[in-house]
């Protein structure tokens, strides 16, 4: 029972995170691409992670990795940000609808 | 004042010993021992980093409370946002419309700040760019949902002034650091 | 569960493989800093599985200290992109 509901957690994290790498290729601009890694990629991990933790049970090892997830939900958001606020100090152009991709 | 600081080193000692005992895994003399040699370095070194001095600890913890009950909510909009986000990369013909949104604020604490700014980048569509003196620049995936959301419903603003302090303005030395 | 463990491994690795593109390719460096950052996320997943694979729990140690520096170079990257020097 635990395990199914393990593999079910797995399998849809990689799912966010293959959806994650397929945004990267075909959104257009930086910003729509920072959409798509920044947010199915954290979520995809914690996902996955999570699931191994209820196919371990109760240990130090599923502590250890519970501390991993925390620390990934907190600190992924914040490098996105770091990287998409200096793109825009540095003047990247958001894309408009009708614009061809870059 | 000078015993909420002295509460305040004890919490780091202690907090830090855990993660020690975590890491490790022994509880054998030696490891313990070297534990307690690094983490008293480490507190008395960066000891008023994690809590601060002038913020009483029962109101860090209720507004630590408040916050993990929060949690549920968050976790909810956050998978709500990545099927969004799913939608849009693997529809054929990709619905996007993207623009600039910016919002304007009335938070004036630093910690408020950075939770909307986070939330913000968690909720569908939309993630923040800038922060000027409270006015939050937003780069929102469809324009027209993100503006509706921000700018209209202002519910994660709601959410978060009522977890950090009553109103949307409270003083900044009331709330808790995290 | 070893074998979906194998497999998810393999995905990974073939997402980076997409990623590297946006690497090689992505105009400007701001596309190849955040691919970057992408590959670092997806490997600290890699380091868990393969841990648990070969039944090694120091793979994890290892993989909390690889998520460490991959947050902390991100940033620091992105401070000197925007005054000049890390300081």
């Amino acid at each position: 029972m635990l395990n199914t509901l393990a593999l079910i957690f797995i399998v849809i994290g990689l799912f966010f995170m293959i959806v994650g790498a397929i945004g990267l290729i075909r959104f257009p601009d930086f910003y729509t691409r920072v959409h798509a890694t920044g947010k199915c990629d954290t979520l995809g991990e914690g996902m996955m992670l999570f699931g191994i933790i209820l196919y371990e049970g109760m240990n130090l090892i599923s502590v250890k990795i519970l501390l991993l997830v925390i620390f990934i939900f907190v600190t992924s958001p914040t490098a996105v940000h770091a990287i998409l606020n200096v793109a825009y100090t540095h003047g990247v152009e958001p894309w408009k609808k009708g614009d061809e991709r870059r | 004042m000078k015993r909420s600081s002295v509460y305040q080193y004890i919490l780091t000692f202690g907090i830090l010993i855990l993660f020690w005992y975590i890491l490790s895994g022994y509880l054998e003399f030696f490891y313990i021992g070297a534990g307690v040699i690094c983490c008293g370095i480490v507190t008395l070194i960066s000891g008023d980093l994690v809590f601060r001095s002038d913020v009483s600890i029962s109101r860090s913890a209720r507004v630590f409370t408040r916050f993990v009950l929060y949690i549920p909510k968050l976790l909810v909009a956050i998978l709500h946002a990545n099927l969004d986000v799913a939608y849009r990369v693997l529809h054929p013909k990709m619905p996007i419309d993207p623009g600039i949104v910016t919002v304007d604020t009335s938070f004036q604490n630093d910690v408020l700040r950075t939770s909307f700014a986070n939330a913000v980048t968690l909720t569908p569509g939309t993630v923040t760019v800038d922060v000027i003196d409270g006015r939050f620049i937003v780069h929102a995936l469809v324009r027209e949902a993100g503006e509706e959301d921000l700018l209209k419903e202002r519910s994660i603003e709601r959410d978060l002034a009522r977890i950090f302090g009553e109103g949307g303005q409270p003083p900044s030395d009331e709330t808790g650091d995290l | 569960m070893i074998d979906i463990f194998h497999a998810s491994v393999i995905i990974l690795i073939l997402t980076v493989f997409i990623c590297l593109y946006r690497v090689l390719a992505g105009p400007g460096w701001e596309n190849r800093l955040i691919a970057v950052n992408t590959i670092g996320t997806k490997t600290i997943v890699v380091l868990v599985l393969v841990g648990l694979i070969y039944e090694r729990p120091l793979f994890l140690d290892i993989s909390i200290a690889y998520a460490m520096i991959n947050f902390i170079s991100t940033l620091a990257i992105a401070k000197y992109l925007r005054r000049g020097c890390v300081c």
